[in-house]
């Protein structure tokens, strides 16, 4: 699933900004909460009642102030990988699906090297692949063997299938939403309601090359690929430049979803390299770099 | 707008097949993981009109470069200033004289079809058929096969045309014509040189005999007919013929005749108590053979009671006696159908029309002349005063009617027709003076005596062209009129009045009236038209100026160069795309 190139390049990465301000477990993932942990967090005033072991001398000599350290917090993460496996992922050299297989691959292991709890599921128009979160290393070959048999097919629901997750699934946790999320709502209820139970979605847009810069020559028969004996759409290269901006105002509504509520999103393009995957996870927050 | 050859329009049938190729055309099949986000990118703010030719504007190209191909192979032409001209072809009855084989008719029709084939396609031509009543046979474009058509269907009359009439048809139209073509075998008019008038004259000069009069009397013995017959001769040589008389249909009488050149011979039948359609038949090979058949009804036998009141005048009896169908009753018992009153102060009392004689007055008045006036009416028909004096009773005549005649510049014969009666007064004296004694006096008095009472009004000869109008008051049903051939004849029948206008065909007419058939002979016209030797083949009277017609214009190149550039920019189009792929 991973070659050992990449497993390196995940060892260096944990989980971002967004996981950190989950209310977690104790761990070794650094919680942005302060807490019992070991790393140094930042200062404040000393205050009756706090522990005299935590006052930093050297201040004091400094200063003649009473300052005490205050560490962070170690926590474990609860990733919730979901997968969309509708038919529409099946689109792309590498498909959407294969990409996003290897990106929940990748999530899993950083999970894992970092001890924190990760489970995969996958959907259509429903949830019907579920792997709550669990900790350990059979946890991640588990979750392997089951990305290794996904497949792509049937018509895809977001909205719905994000909504049955939320109610079976219990919070805190960070769950990573791999999807092309093209559905009219862009999935958006879905996320909501997965807010709604405490959960932090993190949207990670796969798509096409071919969707992103779609090659018409003359007349093309559309044909939806999760509706093949539907509706079938006769276009030209005509109206190529409106479903550009029809597609980024749909990526857009995504965007300022995310942005209005602080969660990690990330369009990834199911031809890019695994180094350029990772760094555009990096640059969505979704990832970072280990300390 | 016209097009010269419209079966090329029918290439625009291929224009669906456009349509069905490019439907058929194998398209590029894509799957896509979604279709909304592409049905939905057309901008909704643009139209669909607009939408559409901007996403087919490869077939919109097609399809013009189609329709432009098959317009301009059809040979668009665009109408300029067209202009209006009146065509004015002569069907009077000596245009069927046949020259070299062809009838005059026949020869201006070609003429025509050969002007309609001179004139601009968009030239809109009225064409006019003269005959006594000009009428408009139609109104086409000069490349209008109906044009062609409609002459085909026309023929001529056996009656005279009145070219003049027929000019001034044209001239009046509601479009002024730019030109009026005259196609006749008379000389042109003399107003015919001016106000764009282009002649021309068809047919040759030609010898030709005619039945020009048959006129039938009741001779003094009882039941006897005398039919009188004149042939003319137009011709340069003597004509000598066999001149017979039919009555329905049935030879009774038949003589040689021989007519100088240029002279005319009357030739008189002495029929037995016979009654019908009397026919004279000139058995003569000659121009016009229409012309040499004339008939004519015996009129029904009338008899007009006349009473005598009033002082006696000798030359007034006489008068009234020379007259084979009045009888004179001296009576009032007996309900004459004319009062003749001699000095009498006012008019007697009564429904019987009224000859009225005011008593003289005064002494002895200088004899003046009698003239008539310019009102034409029965009673002065065929009568010439030539000068002729009389003595006024009167000398200030009171005109209640219409004065017919003037004596020494007074009225001197006044008519008035009150609906139930007739009056006629009379202010000369019958006793004394040249007028008794002039030939004019039994005349007038027998004209009088007609009118007066009312019989023999209806004619029973007419000319052909002529209108008909009989009284035939009392019929409970309108009048049929069978012509030749026992065609129906229009007519129309009010108050008592039959009027028939369509008398261009000679041949005897039958008009069922309640009491039976009644006959009616029309004859073809012979004064104007009998004479064909005046005529001058070919001569041609050109109007002044050309007649000013705006050219059209022929978009046949226009429209072929723009489907060439359709064609060039599609092929062009279809080159950079491949040159992409």
């Amino acid at each position: 699933m991973l070659a050992p190139a990449e497993a390196l390049m995940l060892d260096r990465l944990t989980f971002g900004g967004a996981a950190s301000a989950l209310p977690a477990t104790t761990g070794v993932r650094r919680a942005r909460a302060s807490g019992t942990g070991v790393e140094f967090h930042e200062y404040r005033r000393y205050q009756p009642g706090d522990d005299p072991r935590s006052i930093d001398w050297t201040v004091e000599a400094r200063l003649r102030q009473l300052v005490v350290r205050v560490a962070r917090a170690d926590g474990h993460l609860r990733l919730h990988v979901l997968i969309d496996t509708s038919a529409s992922m099946s689109v792309g050299n590498p498909t959407k699906l294969q990409c996003a297989r290897r990106l929940a691959a990748a999530l899993c292991y950083v999970a894992a090297e970092r001890r924190d709890a990760a489970g995969v599921s996958g959907f259509r128009d429903r949830l019907d692949l579920f792997m709550p979160p669990a900790t350990g290393h059979a946890q991640l070959f588990t979750a392997f063997d089951l990305l290794e048999r996904l497949t792509p097919s049937g018509q895809s629901n977001i909205h719905h299938s994000l909504e049955q997750y939320a109610a079976i699934a219990r919070g805190p946790g960070l769950v990573a939403v791999l999807s092309d999320y093209f559905e009219p709502a862009a999935g958006i209820p879905g996320l909501q309601a997965l807010l709604h139970r405490r959960l932090t979605p993190a949207v990670v847009q796969v798509v096409a090359r071919e969707e992103i810069s779609p090659v018409i020559d003359g007349n093309t028969e559309l044909v939806d690929i999760e509706h093949p004996q539907g509706g079938r759409v006769v276009i030209d290269a005509g109206v190529v430049n409106a479903y550009r901006k029809r597609l980024s105002d749909h990526e857009a509504s995504l965007k300022n979803f995310s942005a209005r509520h602080g969660l990690p999103w990330a369009r990834i393009v199911s031809d890019m390299s695994f180094r350029q995957m990772l760094a555009v996870l990096e640059d969505s927050g979704l990832l970072g770099m280990r300390a | 707008m016209h097009v010269q050859y419209p079966i090329a329009l029918l290439l625009l049938g291929l224009i669906p097949l456009v349509l069905f190729m490019r439907r058929r055309r194998p398209t590029a099949r894509l799957r896509v993981s979604n279709l909304y986000l592409w049905t939905q990118a057309p901008p909704v703010d643009t139209p669909a009109l607009v939408r559409h030719l901007r996403r087919h504007w490869i077939l919109v190209l097609q399809i013009a470069v189609l329709g432009l191909t098959a317009v301009s192979a059809a040979g668009l032409h665009v109408d300029g200033g067209s202009a209006s001209v009146a065509v004015v072809l002569d069907a009077s009855i000596t245009m069927g004289i046949r020259n070299g084989g062809a009838t005059r008719f026949d020869t201006a029709r070609a003429q025509v079809n050969s002007l309609l084939d001179r004139l601009p396609g968009s030239t809109r031509v009225r064409l006019i058929a003269a005959d006594p009543r000009p009428h408009l046979v139609g109104e086409f474009r000069a490349s209008d096969p109906a044009a062609r058509r409609t002459l085909d269907d026309l023929s001529v009359t056996d009656a005279a045309a009145d070219l003049g009439r027929a000019i001034e048809f044209a001239r009046n139209s509601s479009e002024q014509p730019s030109r009026i073509y005259v196609f006749s075998d008379a000389a042109p008019l003399e107003t015919a040189s001016n106000a764009g008038i282009e002649w021309s004259s068809v047919g040759g000069p030609a010898d030709n005999t005619a039945i020009s009069n048959v006129a039938v009397r009741r001779s003094v013995n009882e039941g006897d007919i005398e039919v009188l017959v004149t042939v003319v001769n137009q011709g340069e040589s003597p004509v000598s013929s066999e001149l017979g008389v039919t009555v329905d249909e049935e030879t009774v009488g038949q003589q040689p005749v021989s007519i100088p050149s240029r002279d005319r011979m009357a030739y008189s039948f002495q029929l037995r108590k016979r009654e019908g359609v009397v026919t004279a038949h000139l058995a003569h090979q000659d121009a016009l053979l229409a012309d040499n058949v004339r008939s004519i009804v015996v009129p029904p036998r009338v008899n007009i009671r006349v009473l005598l009141a009033g002082d006696r005048s000798f030359f007034l009896e006489k008068a009234l006696s020379a007259h084979p169908e009045v009888t004179l009753v001296t009576s009032a018992a007996v309900q004459p159908d004319v009062t003749v009153c001699n000095a009498c102060t006012q008019v007697p009392p009564g429904t019987a029309s009224v000859l009225l004689i005011p008593q003289r007055r005064g002494g002895t008045p200088d004899p003046v002349t009698i003239l008539k006036s310019g009102t034409d009416h029965p009673v002065t028909d065929g009568l010439d005063f030539d000068g002729t004096l009389a003595i006024r009773t009167v000398a200030d005549l009171t005109p209640r009617g219409a004065v017919i005649a003037l004596a020494g510049g007074e009225p001197a014969i006044v008519v008035e027709d009150t609906g139930t009666r007739r009056i006629l007064e009379l202010g000369l004296d019958s006793t004394e003076g040249p007028f008794p004694l002039s030939p004019a006096f039994p005349m007038l008095i027998a004209n009088a005596v007609n009118w007066l009472s009312q019989k023999n009004e209806n004619p029973v000869a007419i000319t052909a062209g002529e209108p008909l109008r009989w009284n035939v008051g009392g019929q409970s049903q309108t009048p049929a009129v069978l012509g030749t051939g026992n065609r129906t004849v229009p007519s129309t029948f009010a108050n008592g009045i039959l009027t028939l206008a369509d008398t261009g065909t000679a041949g005897v007419y039958r008009i069922r009236l309640d009491a039976g058939y009644r006959m009616l002979a029309v004859n073809p016209a012979v004064r104007d038209e009998s004479n064909p030797a005046a005529a001058s083949e070919g001569r041609v009277l050109r109007a002044d100026t050309p007649v000013s017609t705006t050219p059209g214009t022929n978009l046949t190149v226009l429209l072929a160069l723009a489907a060439l550039a359709a064609l060039t920019v599609e092929w062009l189009y279809g080159l950079v795309a491949t040159r992409m792929a």
